[in-house]
């Protein structure tokens, strides 16, 4: 999960301060109104990340079938606003705010390992169902990617080979079977990963045992420089720097 | 006399409708090593389910340790019987070797010492040191067995019982697990374990227990593992020491010896003595 790098300055931050800053920094894209803004604030936060030692590129790489994805929703939540004669400039605004999300979430997430980011989740309060719900996620995604390797070897084994495109029926259909059979099993896994639980008092939500450490001084300041960009360019929009210039 | 498990008229169905269970009766000694044999489909798991109050009994009554099994009972149970499953993929999920361990004394709010001491003292009584921070999910098989095993150790319960234990283990795996199974029984746990590995029935187990089709067919020492009628009715097969001696009536063998050892002395004093 973890892009780790020698002196990461940004990994070593409290997960608990990311998580935070984090969740501030996507409200407040959220809140930012111009595009030319929105790119400001992507590419601030990129020469902060790489200021702070993390490793972009792979970041950049993971990010391409996310940012893929929300440049669809965004194309149709555009053409959706047509009529209005703004709809161009409407899907690049949405686009560039859910981009900036999902690379914020992307980087404070891959700078923490998986035990960290539910740890800091509990920390903060988060509802337990949801702590569990993203554990057991990651937990089993890799379960099931490894069955879903085992089914298609043992296709494989039995002379199976899959189409070159996605008009080849039989590839669809085998790809449908798999997904369904991955249902089933995934479902008689979760009655068996449940009882198992049962089997050891489980209840409802376990508190992990850890050391609570103290946030530091450079914890802030990365939590701070993380929310630093979308903050200026929202007090910006809002008058914010005009009012700075009257004062003086 | 003093039981570990107390079994009379359980009867049990699914919720498809399959009679799993139908009648059981049965008596289990404490402290003894008892295996439970079976082929595939005989009721083993849904049996062993019942010792922990995952299942509860749909008719009859099953006590452990003396306790009834029943939805008042239930976390109680669970903290007395310890269960491992057959897969531990089903059984490991947290995030890190530690947490997992740890999972079953913090749902029982131990204070924080006595957890880390009990998760420190299973992790080291599986030999799985140094692993702690490990992501479960990238550790062997055997591994990923023996911390599932940790997981139960870390309850401190009475009785252990295990699914299946040497399923998809590499030998070492196996000799790994009978050498703590060993250990535990030695320091006066119970221990009852459900295979269809006949071999591993007849040299480790005290008691043996058959099942078919939801019912006890047998009960007895692991004698009963060279009964021909046992063995045809139940569907097992001969362990393979039974079937060296059954192949070799000229050794005059009055008991069938009970390990590789016992049958390497046995056959030892009889070429010396020819």
């Amino acid at each position: 999960m973890r892009l780790s790098k020698h002196n990461d300055v940004f990994q070593a931050a409290d997960g608990r301060v990311k998580l935070i800053s984090t969740c501030i920094f996507v409200a407040l894209v959220t809140m930012i109104y111009s595009w030319y803004n929105l790119v400001a604030v992507l590419f601030i936060y990129t020469i902060e990340l790489l200021a702070m030692n993390f490793p972009i590129y792979r970041h950049l790489k993971r990010l391409m079938i996310p940012v893929f994805l929300v440049g669809i929703m965004s194309a149709l939540m555009g053409l959706a606003a047509m009529s209005s004669g703004r709809g161009m400039e409407k899907g690049i605004i949405i686009f560039l705010r859910a981009s900036c999300a999902v690379y914020a979430i992307n980087a404070a997430v891959s700078s923490m390992t998986l035990p960290e980011v539910l740890y800091s989740m509990k920390v903060l309060r988060v509802p337990d169902i949801l702590v569990n719900l993203v554990g057991f996620t990651m937990r089993y995604a890799d379960v099931l990617s490894k069955e879903t390797a085992r089914m298609m070897t043992a296709r494989k084994s039995k002379g199976y080979s899959p189409g070159k495109n996605l008009w080849h029926f039989a590839t669809m259909k085998v790809i449908g079977q798999t997904i369904g059979v991955l249902f089933l099993r995934s479902y008689e896994r979760s009655e068996r990963i449940y009882f198992s639980m049962l089997s050891r008092g489980y209840t409802g939500g376990t508190m992990p045992l850890r050391e609570t450490s103290r946030i530091r001084t450079a914890d802030l300041v990365t939590g701070i420089l993380i929310v630093l960009a979308p903050a200026v360019f929202k007090v910006a929009e809002m008058g914010g720097i005009s009012w700075i210039t009257l004062l003086k | 006399m003093d039981y570990a498990v107390e079994i009379d008229d359980l009867f049990f169905h699914h919720k498809d409708g399959t009679q799993a269970l139908k009648g059981i009766n049965l008596r289990i000694m404490r402290g003894r090593r008892t295996v439970i044999l079976g082929p595939n489909g005989a009721g083993k798991s849904t049996l062993l389910l019942h010792l922990n109050g995952i299942y509860l009994p749909q008719r009859g009554r099953v006590k452990v340790l003396g306790i009834e099994v029943n939805h008042k009972n239930e976390k109680k149970l669970r903290k007395i019987a310890g269960l491992v499953f057959q897969d531990p993929d089903d059984q490991v999920f947290c995030p890190t070797v530690w947490e997992d361990v740890a999972f079953g004394p913090l749902n029982y709010n131990l204070p924080e010492e006595e957890v880390r001491k009990r998760v420190d003292e299973a992790l080291r009584a599986v030999r799985l040191e140094g692993l702690e921070q490990k992501t479960p999910f990238h550790l062997s098989y055997g591994q990923k067995k023996r911390v599932a095993i940790a997981g139960v150790l870390a309850l401190k319960p009475e009785i252990f019982i295990l699914d299946e234990p040497h399923a998809f283990l590499d030998p070492s795996g196996k000799a790994e697990l009978l050498k703590i199974l060993n250990s535990l029984n030695d320091q006066g746990s119970s221990i009852i374990v459900a295979t269809h590995d006949v071999n591993f029935a007849y040299e480790w187990a005290e008691d043996v227990v058959i099942m078919k089709n939801g019912i006890v067919l047998a009960q007895g020492g692991p004698d009963i593992l060279a009964d021909e009628k046992v063995i045809i009715e139940a569907e097992l097969e001969y362990p393979l020491l039974v079937r060296l001696f059954k192949k070799l009536p000229e050794a005059e063998c009055d008991k069938i010896p009970g390990s590789v050892d016992e049958a390497a002395e046995f056959l030892r004093q009889k070429m010396s003595t020819n």
